[in-house]
């Protein structure tokens, strides 16, 4: 088990990382999820030791490794621009960490090819790294991390240079990897749908401070606020100013836009009564119905635009002046302009303080 | 064949590049096979001979014997150099890479003065050391003035090099040595080449400093040079100038010829990425 005990790093006046504290357990796919600057590379620099936390710990089983030089951790990383050893063919840049410890010509070749086969790069061993595709150094780069057998294996953002197609087959590459490995796995990534793909569990950061530790599953249902909302889901969530008012016996839902009937929402909502709120909906949750269709819960709206994404639409619907995304899991070509409802069920509506962003369910 | 305008001024340009740059090295050449006669008389009716370097490389009494200075230069010129580079490479290494103070503005600023300045000081403790006319003396002289520039050079050639590149390498358990000889060293060799080249350079040409501090036996082949033009009282010796000129030039031709392709990676660093 690594422990990252309230680990501080600034750089200048910058804080890259403000009292990190998380556990990642023995054999678990940890993904360090946020935007770019939320301190996610320098903490597993910190992991890895390259970099020395101005405050804190990092244990691993319990010993205290935050002194210990680089190579005494058994770790190993790879960065996200590769970091390969230009002057190296890739046979001596996956070789490279064992021809450090010295270890027999016979035992290098024998684990630096059944790396190589495993990912599929044997006929490139003898090629210069100069003359690879971005996808080959990526193979390369976790070949020279896999080769030593690492306790820990740091991935930082490895697929972010790659293809759609490349990091697919990566994604289905790396959960083999784990499987195989069974070691502790830290990957960084911005994507949410690596973290969903890849992730035992997920601990979202932002300018340096962790927000949330949980399973994908428990962010995505229950993020800790509405940034983190919008960020871990794709594509991301729609959200819309309003106010809930009181409709005879029931409660309604008010926006700029539209009124929807949030009466089997009593009794969480009726302690935010005309109260500023901001309502979450995320686009795979909605469905286009027929105009004709008269649905409960319903909104109705223009077709505005659409993007089809190989088998899959996103669908931008006009409600007044509000847009909302709609995913729509198949190719969706409509007419723009033409009348759709959009329906959904309720329980699937988030709703956040709009001044401190924090659900409030 | 089309001659089109620009191909003929294409052309030119380069003749006037060619002429410009070669024509004092062709010059230097057809002296140095000209006999005496033909140079002061000017004549180009003569037939190449190669009694300048006979000459100029007899050992007999009164002669120059120009293979002790020449050996002089490449004792101290190599010397200094591999030194001056042993030293500096380590110090570049630590600047670049170690975040020790920055000290590069203070490494440098010991070529902020004109060397005439510090001369008489140094010739003062040079004295006092012994160090006037050795070996040890004008290789420790040329390494004070190389060292600064060269650990200057290495330092900017090292920061080219991705921050990860250097963190994978520690990663990978190699320790500060192994990561300047085996990773960042390789990995700049171009701009290694061109920074020893032109340190080598300085030493083998410098002339001020050596006439200054070497006197009979550690006289190198600069100073040497300037007994053809009239300090030894024996007249102007073009024939055999062009001749040491020539010698002078040969390693450097030698060097340039094997690590061409290097050289043109290093002057165009940074600017294909």
């Amino acid at each position: 088990m690594i422990e990252i005990d309230h680990i501080h790093k600034s750089y200048g006046e910058t804080k890259a990382l403000d009292d990190v504290t998380f556990d990642i357990e023995e054999g678990s796919f940890m993904c360090v999820f946020g935007p770019p600057g939320a301190g996610r590379t320098t903490l597993l620099k910190i992991i890895a030791g390259v970099e020395r936390p101005d405050a804190g710990k990092v244990f691993c089983d319990q010993e205290d490794i935050t002194e210990k030089p680089p190579r005494e951790r058994g770790v190993a990383m790879v960065f996200q621009n590769f970091a390969l050893y230009p002057h190296f063919n890739v046979y001596k840049n996956i070789a490279s960490p064992l021809l450090v410890q010295k270890l027999p010509k016979e035992q290098i070749d024998a684990r630096v090819r059944r790396v190589a086969s495993f990912l599929g790069i044997e006929p490139l061993l003898t090629r210069g790294v100069e003359r690879l595709s971005g996808g080959e150094r990526q193979r390369v780069a976790i070949g020279r991390a896999l080769v030593r057998e690492p306790k820990i294996l740091l991935l930082d953002e490895p697929l972010a240079n790659l293809d759609a197609k490349g990091r697919m087959s990566m994604r289905t590459e790396l959960k083999k990897i784990q499987a195989k490995l069974g070691k502790h796995i830290v990957y960084t990534t911005s994507d949410p749908l690596e973290v969903f793909a890849l992730a035992d569990r997920v601990c979202v950061m932002e300018k340096g401070k962790v927000k949330q530790l949980g399973t994908p599953e428990e962010v995505y249902k229950g993020p800790i606020d509405m940034t983190t909302a919008v960020r871990f889901g794709y594509p991301a969530m729609n959200t819309v100013k309003c106010r809930v008012l009181k409709k005879g016996d029931g409660l309604t839902l008010e926006s700029e836009d539209f009124t929807l009937d949030i009466t089997p929402l009593q009794k969480i909502l009726k302690p935010f009564l005309s109260m500023d709120l901001i309502m979450g909906l995320r686009p795979e949750h909605i469905k286009l119905v027929d105009t004709k269709e008269k649905t409960d819960g319903a909104l109705s709206g223009k077709i505005f635009g659409y993007e089809v994404l190989g088998s899959d639409t996103i669908a931008y619907v006009s409600v007044g002046n509000t847009l909302i995304q709609v995913f729509v899991p198949f190719i969706y070509e409509p007419k723009i302009n033409a009348d759709v409802r959009l329906s959904f069920d309720l329980d699937d509506l988030y709703f956040f303080d709009s001044k401190t962003e924090k659900p409030i369910r | 064949m089309k001659l089109g305008v620009g191909f003929v001024l294409k052309l030119l340009v380069k003749v006037v590049f060619i002429v410009f740059f070669f024509g004092p090295i062709v010059l230097c050449a057809i002296n140095s096979l000209r006999p005496h006669w033909a140079i002061v008389t000017n004549s180009l009716n003569f037939v190449p001979t190669i009694e300048n370097y006979m000459s100029l490389m007899a050992t007999g009494l009164e002669q120059f014997a120009f293979g002790r200075y020449f050996i002089n230069s490449a004792i101290i010129a190599g010397g200094a150099t591999v030194f001056g580079t042993v030293v500096s490479l380590p110090a570049a290494y630590a600047l670049s890479r170690l975040k020790v103070a920055n000290l590069g503005v203070f490494f440098l600023s010991f070529r902020f003065l004109p060397i005439t300045t510090v001369l008489l000081p140094i010739f003062i403790l040079w004295q006092f050391l012994g160090l006037v006319d050795t070996y040890q003396g004008m290789i420790l002289l040329y390494m004070i003035i190389v060292v600064p520039y060269t650990v200057w050079m290495m330092q900017i050639y090292f920061n080219e090099i991705p921050d990860e590149i250097f963190q994978a390498a520690q990663i990978d358990g190699y320790s500060n040595l192994e990561i300047l000889f085996r990773i960042m060293l390789p990995a700049c060799l171009p701009g290694f080449l061109v920074t020893v080249w032109i340190s080598f350079l300085f030493c083998w040409n410098e002339f001020f400093l050596a006439l200054v501090l070497s006197g009979t036996s550690a006289e190198t082949a600069p100073v040497a040079c300037s007994f053809f033009l009239g300090t030894l009282g024996i007249g102007h010796r073009w024939g055999e100038l062009s001749a040491a000129g020539i010698l002078m030039s040969i390693p450097l031709f030698i060097f340039i010829a094997f690590t061409q392709k290097y050289f043109v990676k290093a002057l165009s660093f940074g600017l294909v990425k």
